[in-house]
């Protein structure tokens, strides 16, 4: 090796080696940056009295929660909303009574489901459509777009101790958009 | 290996012949290691530019969020090392920059036809300055938001254009909401446009014209002249840039990029320039007062001028002078702007009260820092945090309202210490080993309890020696027995002592209440639950407690404390309801001073002494 090559090869070698001390933490920093993910920490909530809902009538509540989006933590906030639907008309002892509780997300690409004026639902963005029991309804003339059903979340009903009223305990949770079936988004 | 690829894109792109003129360019006077500076500075900036924008991508210039965020960047190792590097190779730039033109002043560089390589380069000086400063204030912490203040005030003092200048630098009359996004604006849009252009300037120059021909060695042609740039020169660079980075890193990662408390008026702080602005700093204590502009306007623009000038200047003189004038500048500059950088750093050095605040404001930067990782960050932003913490405002709100009479030190008298000692030291009020001492007739009687009050000639002082008096030296070890015993009772009602069902605490609360009904009579004066009346001593009931303290520095005045002429001198902080204007203090300022003063004995190791009974744990308390 010949001084020429050898002064080539150690300005190679010093180029790379700087480059790499800025590149290695600059990917990881971007990688680390897009790792971290806000959460929004809802556990099980009360969300609605069943007094409140009327039989078989769809109704929207929000689910309030912490939400820590990146560095700033914003406390009671509306970290979702979810459509309720009592199933039993008010005759039927609240023990024996079933609520059905589908978060608002239309699991298409994620816009905001609403009710229709014929009890089913429908999604603005691209005109997906659920019956109440939130499968998707096929519309004629139309391909439907969401590739599953609306998502349900776990509900139950549980009576408060001291008023002795029963509320609606839903569990809110988010799950990707666009697969055929539903993941939770962690 | 890589030599087909680099054939590849050559044959398609032909960099190689667009680098050649640069590869193969020879040096008038060969390759050497001080030639690297200007490629090394170039590289620097590319670096800049690489870790700014990476930064880009999470800061956030708003008055709540840009603190926060800047935390959150420093949270991840990768985060605060770009960040470190950043804030390290702009100090590196600056100084290196000095090197660069001190090479070039040395070696005539600016001679005929390279005034603009010259020009165009002294101008970045400055604005590389403007781009390190607009850079600093940035986190929104203490120190960058007082120093884009300070500057933004001196160059408001510039005359005719000041006002124009001050708004230009921090959008506005003041600092204020958007400060920090204007700043951000002219940190990474503004500067940069305009470094761009010069640099295109004095890139395109200096290819034009080649680097420095030295007069002396222009005829000169030994073989080492005839090396290309590649690899000769560029080899030296390379290993300069290589081991200014590794420095760069290196303090990246050891000493970090400094984040100090977030901006608030509240917090001590004497502030500084930054170290290259300590010159003029220093210049301006022998140019006070109507002659300051001397130190911050005139010498700057002197400096610049002169400097600017050089090229015609020279050319006036012959060849010696020429040689003499450019070493006298050298000389002359460097000394004055080290020797006065270093007075600046002596005075600083020997000044006391400069570096308390600067420890204290230390540990309010380490403080809120630990807040803001372990609690959740409010909407409001950091201030939110540092207002609500008994540790932060507990000592800025002592020092405020208190210290004029109350001293707040340890045993080796470490803590706040008060100019004259006039009231008691408030260390551990109402622990029992405070309260013990209350209890003794030596140390009632001294300055740190009722010794500089009127007090000292008060029927407590006076009961206390009463129960001594002529008791023989084995009844009075039992004595202070008892005492401790009253003292453990009385730090249970302040809730010092843990009350546990069957603890031996316990029984010694039970004695020590029973001894201040029957034997020593506390509740001839003290109103103690349903024993004793108000109006005559302090209430025992809940003695020391959050709610006693919190009443008692609202208004002392009140009967449950000193009422009427029984009062010392203690002024009442909040005597009026709530929040009202009349108050010296709001009720969150006193909350903040109590649990502050309360919060603080928890951490007040309570030594057991042999024989006593007043050996307990001691229930950690308060807010830490
Ligand atoms: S997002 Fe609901 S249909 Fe597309």
């Amino acid at each position: 090796m010949n001084r020429r090559s050898a002064l080539a090869f150690i300005a190679r070698v010093c180029a790379a080696l700087c480059s790499v001390v800025i590149a290695i933490p600059g990917v990881a920093y971007v990688v680390d940056g897009l790792r971290r993910r806000s959460s929004s920490q809802s556990t099980k909530q009360r969300v609605a009295r069943l007094m409140d809902l009327p039989p078989n009538k769809p109704v929207q509540v929000a689910v309030v929660g912490n939400r820590k989006d990146a560095w700033m933590s914003y406390p009671n906030e509306t970290v979702g909303r979810v459509w309720l639907i009592r199933r039993n008309d008010d005759k039927t002892p609240a023990n024996e009574t079933k609520v059905d509780a589908f978060t608002a997300t239309c699991p298409h690409l994620g816009c905001s489901i609403q009710l229709a004026a014929n009890q089913q639902f429908v999604c603005p963005c691209h005109k997906a459509v659920f019956g109440s029991d939130g499968q998707q309804v096929q519309a004629a003339g139309h391909k439907a777009p969401a590739p599953r059903g609306m998502d349900s979340l776990e509900c139950q009903l549980v009576e408060d101790p001291q008023s002795k009223q029963w509320w609606v305990e839903v569990t809110f949770q988010r799950f990707q958009q666009g697969s055929a079936t539903k993941h939770p988004v962690t | 290996m890589l030599k087909p690829m680099r054939d590849w894109l050559d044959q398609r792109t032909g960099y190689r012949s667009l680098l050649a003129p640069w590869r193969q360019r020879v040096l008038p006077h060969g390759p050497s290691w001080a030639l690297s500076s200007a490629s090394v500075l170039l590289w620097l900036l590319v670096i800049e530019v690489v870790t700014g924008f990476l930064l880009m991508g999470t800061y956030t210039p708003s008055t709540t969020g840009a603190w926060a965020s800047v935390l959150f960047i420093e949270q991840s190792w990768a985060g605060s090392f770009i960040r470190g590097v950043h804030y390290f190779a702009a100090h590196a730039m600056i100084v290196l920059f000095a090197l660069h033109i001190v090479r070039v002043l040395i070696a005539a560089a600016f001679r005929p036809p390279r005034e603009l390589i010259w020009i165009t380069g002294l101008l970045l000086m400055p604005l590389i300055i403007g781009w390190a400063m607009t850079g600093n204030p940035l986190a929104a912490s203490q120190k960058g938001m007082i120093q884009i203040e300070v500057e933004g005030n001196i160059m408001g003092a510039t005359p005719v254009i000041g006002s124009l200048l001050q708004r230009l630098l921090i959008g506005g009359d003041e600092v204020g909401q958007v400060t920090l996004t204007h700043l951000y604006f002219l940190h990474v849009a503004a500067i940069p446009a305009l470094a761009l252009l010069l640099l295109v300037l004095h890139i395109q120059q200096v290819q034009r014209h080649g680097i420095t021909s030295d007069p002396d060695l222009a005829n000169a042609s030994t073989p080492s002249t005839m090396l290309p740039y590649w690899p000769y020169q560029s080899a030296r660079n390379m290993i300069v840039l290589t081991i200014v980075l590794g420095a760069i890193s290196a303090c990246a990662i050891i000493l970090k990029a400094p984040l100090e408390a977030p901006a608030d008026p509240t917090v001590p702080y004497s502030p500084r320039p930054e170290w290259y602005f300590r010159c003029l700093f220093e210049l301006r204590h022998y140019f006070t007062g109507q002659f300051e502009f001397i130190a911050t306007h005139v010498v700057p623009a002197v400096a610049l001028l002169v400097l600017l000038a050089l090229p015609v200047i020279d050319r006036k003189l012959p060849r010696l002078p020429s040689l003499l004038f450019r070493s006298t500048v050298v000389v002359v500059g460097l000394a004055s702007l080290l020797g006065l950088t270093g007075i600046s750093l002596w005075r600083d050095y020997e000044d006391e009260e400069h570096l308390a605040t600067n420890r204290e404001l230390d540990v309010i930067s380490e403080r809120i820092r630990h807040l803001a990782t372990t609690l959740p960050m409010p909407p409001e932003g950091p201030l939110e945090l540092l207002h609500h913490d008994p540790q932060i405002q507990g000592p800025i709100l002592f020092k405020r309202h208190c210290v004029s009479c109350h001293s707040h030190a340890d045993d080796k008298g470490e803590g706040i210490v008060a100019a004259s000692n006039s009231a008691p030291n408030l260390f551990g009020f109402g622990t029992n080993k405070w309260i013990e001492g209350v209890l003794d007739p030596e140390r009632v009687k001294s300055e740190s309890y009722f010794g500089k009050t009127k007090m000292a000639e008060g029927d407590m002082v006076g009961a206390i020696a009463g129960h001594f008096e002529g008791v023989e030296a084995a009844d009075a070890a039992k004595l202070k027995t008892e005492f401790a015993q009253v003292a453990v009772a009385l730090a249970a009602e302040a809730g010092h002592v843990a009350v546990a069902e069957g603890s031996s605490a316990t029984e010694d609360i039970k004695a020590g209440v029973a001894l201040m009904a029957d034997k020593f009579g506390c509740f001839d004066c003290h109103h103690f639950k349903d024993k004793g009346e108000l109006g005559s001593a302090p209430d025992l009931t809940g003695y020391a407690s959050r709610d006693w303290l919190i009443g008692m520095i609202r208004n002392p005045l009140h009967e449950r404390f000193y009422p009427e002429d029984h009062n010392d001198r203690m002024p009442a902080f909040a005597a009026e309801q709530d929040d009202s204007a009349g108050n010296q203090m709001t009720r969150l300022e006193v909350e903040l001073l109590v649990d502050w003063l309360r919060g603080q004995t928890s951490n007040i190791e309570i030594k057991p002494k042999a024989g006593t009974p007043a050996t307990r744990t001691i229930a950690t308390h308060g807010k830490n």
